[in-house]
């Protein structure tokens, strides 16, 4: 072979890998393609809660600007029912495609699963993390009129007095719940546990002087502590709320350690590309670090977080083994 | 006189023509989705917030207030035309409503409807006015032990609403429960009655239910009585209420508006106590009593009153207290907070023209409402003559996208058509579904507080009868019980003496 003929041998190999490469590339193109254009239609976003709910106006905040973002509305779709689960199935069940999201937190992925003996979905291997969103911090509350200022004195009271006091929280199974039992624990004290359905009744309760205490996320008591009528005594977090700055978390009252919260977050089903997840990553990450936005997320008592999707899944997993430890030994079961 | 700076501060802010515009358009869509069957304002609401985010904060809440009491208006309409209670509260018109339109008086109880509730939101407007504050106290009154207690009254009240046997009220009252039974337990979490699938984890939706019995079976029962329907399509005299009307249904208002006034304070479904609490009043202090069940004007009058006056009422622990008495008033909180308002006693002192703004509002709200409606009047009559089939799919349809708008879920509807057979066998058994609808409602809440009050008082139930509320409440539900009991012993006497003549 001249040296000619290998040249033109190697042109035409060249060629023929570059039409290979062009015939892969056009195969390959719808899906670059979509993944480059997406979002070419409105994304759903799924919140697992009804409307109204503390939740659901976060996501229609932060849903909101992603679609101002993305030039394409995102559209917040309710679906309730079995404590989240319902919409959880909904998402893991959809087409990967980037156009299904939804905001998850802490129950639906680190408490649901041990507290539920089968779950239809499997919170690991059924989604992508997108990105966390923001975090929210149980607030420990009592009366203004009572006599309990701080948490020493709560687990003071709560020794001396012969039947326990009662602790109100939005629910079986809740967060709020599941901090109490996790700090009974560490405490060694035991409370007289009261659920309610939702927090507007507990806190009535709490006001009306009928329930010693209570744990609930932040916002749905801030303006009743704005107000002076119900006195906070401790943040459930690792860090104080910045909705609460003058409130010491439960670690700085001598339980060093204790960190409980509520965390929201966005995820995708499993197997959605990886070009469509950073952009969603972005564009959620933009959102909340938005001045407005942070502002907004605070007054529901949360504090933004954005962040990578392999930092939000770290999260995931470390939240779900310490919940399936406190719901184990406080035997707590559902269905 | 603070009052009345407060007032004209009010005035000065409803007035503005934005917001006069916005309040038109929230009373109008309230209106729509009022008389179209199950589509309620939680989904109307929560669809419409993000397009509040630039409204400024008392434009949006005015506007979505109008869409709450305009839903209270047109709901009304359809109970009374076609027999659908599109909210729980609007069950007590279907009673003697839906009986007026089939004696041809449609227009008259759609009047009677409109000016009642008018009024009555007048008079609820006056009292937020001018005791918004003490009376949120009132409900900070309430725990568990107080909230059984009136329960209680409410359920034996119920027995009162069924006209018939009361055998039958007995039975749907059970059947109530059992339906109610279904669900997550609240104080052990465990699943009641949902055989494993996750939809009936939270229990059966009230929408679904009514929809399905009223509806539905209504729907199905009609088929085998097509002959009927013309005969009182032709009967339509007049529209308006004649001055004999007016002179029964004046102190029924007033009543309904009081009643409704103070319950609808109450958090937890206290419009649709009041609804009913005042039908079974009106019933005990009518003088036609006999003509209750069958198209007594009171039997509208005082419940529609009561209803509307409740849920004006119902903002007072929202504005005040920043608790939401129900899931409306938990969408307003989230508008308020999007705006960037933390609701809460601090409102009516750092946002007093949001404040006195939205409450003059309600009241010009409830002139549009009487304007917009009245007029109105002839023409939904008119619906009364549309033909079987035309009519009837078109519910059908307006059923099924309002079902399915709840939780966006298609398992919501195949349970609509299960409810939907077993309306049409309790019609044909001669068993009133609105009994079961109420117990329904108020057998978990019972449990529930039930439950709560015992726990607060590590077992001891003494707590309901020395909390003076509770004891007093149940004092009231005794005398009640045999009020209600004595006069059916005397009437199943009066026709077993009837039946041997």
């Amino acid at each position: 072979m001249t040296i000619e003929q290998k040249r033109a041998a190697a042109t035409v190999s060249r060629r023929m890998m570059v039409s290979l490469a062009v015939m892969a590339f056009g195969l390959a193109l719808p899906a670059t393609a979509s993944a480059q254009d997406y979002p070419t239609q409105p994304i759903k976003l799924i919140v697992p809660g009804t409307a109204g709910g503390g939740m659901d106006v976060i996501a229609r905040v932060i849903g909101d600007r992603i679609g101002t973002i993305l030039k394409q509305p995102v559209v917040v779709e309710n679906k309730p029912g079995a404590g989240g689960n319902i919409a959880v199935d909904y998402v893991a069940k959809s087409k990967p495609d980037g156009y299904t999201m939804l905001i998850g937190q802490t129950a639906h992925f680190s408490i649901n699963p041990s507290l539920y003996s089968s779950l239809p979905f499997d919170p690991v291997k059924d989604f992508q993390p997108v990105t966390l969103l923001a975090d929210a911090p149980n607030v420990v509350m009592v009366n203004a009129e009572s006599p309990i200022k701080n948490l020493d004195e709560l687990v003071a009271a709560a020794k001396a007095s012969e039947k326990g006091l009662s602790l109100a929280t939005p629910g079986n199974g809740t967060v709020s719940h599941l901090t109490g039992e996790l700090f009974q624990k560490t405490a060694q004290v035991k409370f007289n546990h009261i659920p309610y359905k939702g927090a507007a009744a507990a806190l009535t309760d709490v006001m009306g002087g009928r329930v010693d205490f209570m744990l609930s996320s932040i916002p749905t008591a801030l303006s009743q502590i704005k107000a002076g009528k119900l006195r906070p005594i401790a943040v459930s977090a690792a860090k104080r709320s910045p909705s609460l700055p003058d409130v010491p978390t439960i670690g700085e009252q001598g339980y060093p350690g204790f960190d409980a919260g509520t965390w929201y977050g966005l995820l995708v089903p499993a197997g959605t590309p990886t070009a469509v997840v950073e952009k969603l990553n972005a564009a959620a990450n933009e959102a909340i670090e938005a001045d407005d936005i942070r502002e907004k997320i605070r007054q529901e008592g949360g504090d933004s977080y954005g962040g990578t999707s392999a930092e939000f899944a770290a999260l995931m997993k470390a939240d779900s083994e310490k919940w399936s430890k406190v719901v184990k030994e406080s035997g707590a079961k559902v269905d | 006189m603070e009052l009345f700076g407060n007032l004209a501060l009010g005035f000065e802010t409803a007035l503005t023509l934005t917001n006069l515009a916005y309040c038109f358009l929230g009373v109008l869509l309230g209106t729509a989705i009022g008389v179209l069957p199950g589509l309620g304002p939680v989904a109307t609401i929560a669809m419409l917030l993000p397009l509040t985010f630039g409204l400024p904060a008392e434009t949006s809440l005015i506007m979505l207030a109008g869409i709450y009491y305009g839903a209270q208006y047109g709901g009304s309409t359809t109970a009374i035309l076609v027999n659908l209670p599109g909210e729980s509260s609007a069950v007590v018109a279907t009673l003697d409503g839906y009986q007026m339109a089939r004696r041809g008086r449609a227009g008259v109880a759609l009047a009677t409807a409109a000016i009642g509730s008018f009024v009555a939101g007048t008079i609820a407007t006056l009292v937020i006015v001018l005791f918004a504050p003490p009376l949120a106290g009132v409900a900070l009154e309430f725990g568990a032990a107080e909230y059984f207690s009136l329960m209680v009254l409410g359920l034996i009240a119920s027995i009162v609403l069924a006209h018939g046997s009361l055998l039958h009220a007995f039975g749907m009252i059970l059947i109530g429960f059992f339906l109610g039974f279904v669900g997550t337990d609240v104080n052990s979490g465990m699943q009641r009655y949902s055989f494993g699938v996750p939809e009936l984890g939270d229990g059966l939706n009230f929408v679904i239910i009514a929809m399905g019995t009223f509806g539905l079976g209504e729907i199905i029962a009609n088929l085998g009585t097509e002959m009927s329907r013309d005969v009182h399509a032709a009967k339509i005299n007049n529209l308006m209420p004649s001055r004999e009307d007016f002179r029964r249904i004046v102190k029924p208002i007033l009543r309904g508006t009081f009643l409704g006034s103070f319950l609808g304070i109450l958090p937890g479904g206290g419009a649709m106590l009041a609804a009913f609490a005042t039908y079974s009043m009106e019933k005990k202090l009518s003088p036609h009593q006999a003509e209750f069940g069958h198209g007594a004007i009171e039997g509208v009058a005082a419940p529609e009153s009561a209803n509307n006056a409740g849920a004006q009422t119902s903002f007072i622990p929202m504005l005040t207290l920043g608790i939401p008495s129900n899931p409306v008033m938990a969408l307003m909180i989230g508008a308020m907070i999007i705006q960037g308002i933390q609701p809460g006693p601090s409102v009516m002192t750092e946002q007093p023209s949001l404040f006195w703004g939205l409450i003059i509002s309600m009241w010009i709200g409830n002139l549009m409402l009487l304007v917009l409606n009245l007029p109105l009047v002839g023409i939904w009559v008119k619906l009364i003559s549309v033909p079987y089939h035309f009519l009837y799919p078109v519910i059908l349809t307006f059923c099924c996208i309002g079902v399915f708008s709840l939780n966006n879920s298609t398992f919501d509807i195949y349970l609509m058509i299960i409810f939907g057979f077993m309306g049409y066998v309790f019609r044909k058994l001669g068993a009133e579904p609105a009994p079961m609808l109420l117990a329904f409602i108020l057998g978990p809440m019972m449990e529930e507080y039930l439950r709560r009050a015992l726990l607060l008082s590590h077992g001891d139930p003494a707590v309901f009868i020395f909390s003076p509320i509770s004891g007093a409440l149940l004092v009231v539900a005794v005398i009640l019980l045999l009020l209600v009991l004595l006069p059916s012993i005397k009437r199943s006497r009066v026709e077993a003496f009837q039946e041997e003549a």
